[in-house]
């Protein structure tokens, strides 16, 4: 199978078919990232055609010297989903501003017992998908980009233009943030 | 169709393209070079200027040749035995010295000044003076020259 | 450290059948829109080019003549060895008699012409292409 750069370098040479088939490869993560973040099937349509198009777009300027092609493009469809919950006023342009969750929970250290109960929960996964949406965006990319969208911390901090400490630390705030929305259930 | 699809994003075609806006810059730093140049060392002879004219404006753009440097053209207005006078096609008058090295031809071949009359069509070669007379290294005296194909 | 496979929920989500088709559709209209755009911009400089051509032809041949440069070129084929002979003043009197001012106009015109005409033919076929909707 060929990788996406081979795709890409095809698509350059003028084979239009590589390009689709670079769609129809990342259409699903895409698709999935999109819904879970804003929770509409109609909006994540729209999110996904517009992050499909903007890859386009901007293909000539793309580098795998600077990122992988899946991180590159789940950083447009990141910046796209939270260009779209602004545009309809969903969220406050501070949302990704402040670290919110840092003085409620102090203590980090218990995942274990998350672990256990959201795979409990597993079998309600409405419930599941209701409570990710019910948290601030800050901390539900970086839940559905690490588990969601199959990349490493590494990939997510990239992707998010932050150091991976910090991606790794709001991760855990998230995990905790996330037990909290599904105890007050 | 398909055949013009096919010529005229050719590699061919790029390297004309190139070619040509390369010849462009060079001619486009020689227009500056001849127009900066002739003002300093041709004072007066710079080529007259291209005239842009519109409501509120008025532009010359400098030709980039001069017309009596090391050489003119025209009609002869007058001979004597060291110098003849030109009235060139832009219509100024150009005085050309008569030298001991200057050679003057017809059709026939080498001739003397005896050959030259008013009225006669020359092409000159030679050396510009400080007081703008050429002296002159070559007259060659022409049955009729290039008819101006364009009528202006 | 919560693993992936605790999180298991966090499965993919099936895309809807018309999604794929549509992306392509959206694309290939955005595709569309902008060669056209293009070939708009490229046509209008074709026609200015082809209509500022004519003339430029004129005045540059014009201009090589009121320039005397077709006169001193002449002597080459008049009279060869003279013109050899004299090739210095021969040499600078075809260079100042040069009309740069046509030239340029004349090869800006050519080169501005050959540009648009190489641009358009891809746009072209872009352009028309129809858009099957999803």
């Amino acid at each position: 199978m060929d990788s996406d750069e081979d795709l890409i370098a095809a698509y350059m040479e003028g084979d239009e078919h590589a390009f689709a088939q670079l769609v129809e490869r990342h259409l699903k993560t895409v698709y999935s990232f999109a819904f879970r973040f804003v929770g509409s099937q109609s909006d994540a349509e729209d999110i996904v055609q517009e992050s499909f198009l903007k890859v386009w777009k901007n293909l000539k300027r793309y580098s795998s010297r600077s990122a992988s092609f899946k991180t590159w493009l789940m950083h447009i469809v990141r910046n796209t989903a939270i260009d779209h919950l602004r545009k309809r006023k969903q969220i406050p342009f501070s949302a990704f501003e402040d670290d919110e969750g840092k003085s409620l929970f102090e203590d980090l250290s218990d995942e274990a017992p998350l672990a256990e109960e959201l795979f409990a929960q597993a079998q309600d996964s409405k419930e599941v998908e209701k409570a990710v949406l019910k948290l601030s965006p800050a901390y539900r990319e970086v839940l559905l980009l690490y588990y969601g969208s199959d990349l490493t911390f590494e990939e997510v901090a990239a992707i998010l233009g932050a150091p991976t400490n910090t991606v790794k630390s709001r991760h855990r705030r998230a995990v905790v943030a996330l037990r909290e929305t599904l105890h007050r259930k | 169709m398909e055949q013009f699809k096919k010529l005229v994003p050719s590699e061919k075609v790029r390297q004309v393209l190139y070619g040509l806006g390369i010849l462009f810059v060079a001619m486009l730093i020689f227009h500056a070079g001849v127009v900066t140049g002739s003002h300093r060392h041709f004072p007066g002879k710079a080529g007259p200027g291209f005239g842009l004219r519109g409501p509120g404006f008025n532009v010359q753009l400098p030709r980039g040749f001069i017309p009596n440097g090391h050489g003119s053209v025209g009609t002869i207005q007058n001979v004597s035995t060291s110098s003849i006078t030109l009235q060139t096609r832009d219509g100024a008058t150009q005085t050309v010295l008569l030298t001991d090295k200057t050679s003057i031809r017809t059709q026939s071949g080498a001739a003397s000044s005896t050959a030259l009359s008013v009225g006669q069509q020359v092409i000159i070669l030679g050396t510009p003076n400080d007081d703008g007379t050429i002296s002159a290294d070559l007259i060659r005296a022409t049955p009729d020259s290039v008819r101006n194909p364009i009528k202006r | 450290m919560t693993s992936k496979r605790d999180m298991a929920f966090f499965t993919k989500v099936e895309p809807p059948q018309h999604l794929f088709e549509a992306v392509l559709a959206y694309i290939a209209l955005a595709r569309r829109r902008a060669a056209r755009i293009r070939l708009a911009a490229l046509g209008t400089v074709m026609v200015v080019s082809v209509a500022a051509l004519v003339p430029s032809i004129n005045y540059a041949i014009h201009e090589f003549y009121a320039s005397g440069f077709y006169d001193y070129l002449s002597l080459f084929f008049s009279d060869s060895s003279v013109a050899f002979g004299h090739w210095q003043e021969l040499s600078l009197s075809l260079a100042e008699s040069l009309p740069s001012l046509a030239v340029l106009l004349l090869l800006g015109f050519s080169i501005a012409l050959l540009w648009s005409l190489r641009r358009i033919a891809p746009n072209v076929r872009m352009a028309m292409m129809p858009i099957q909707s999803a």
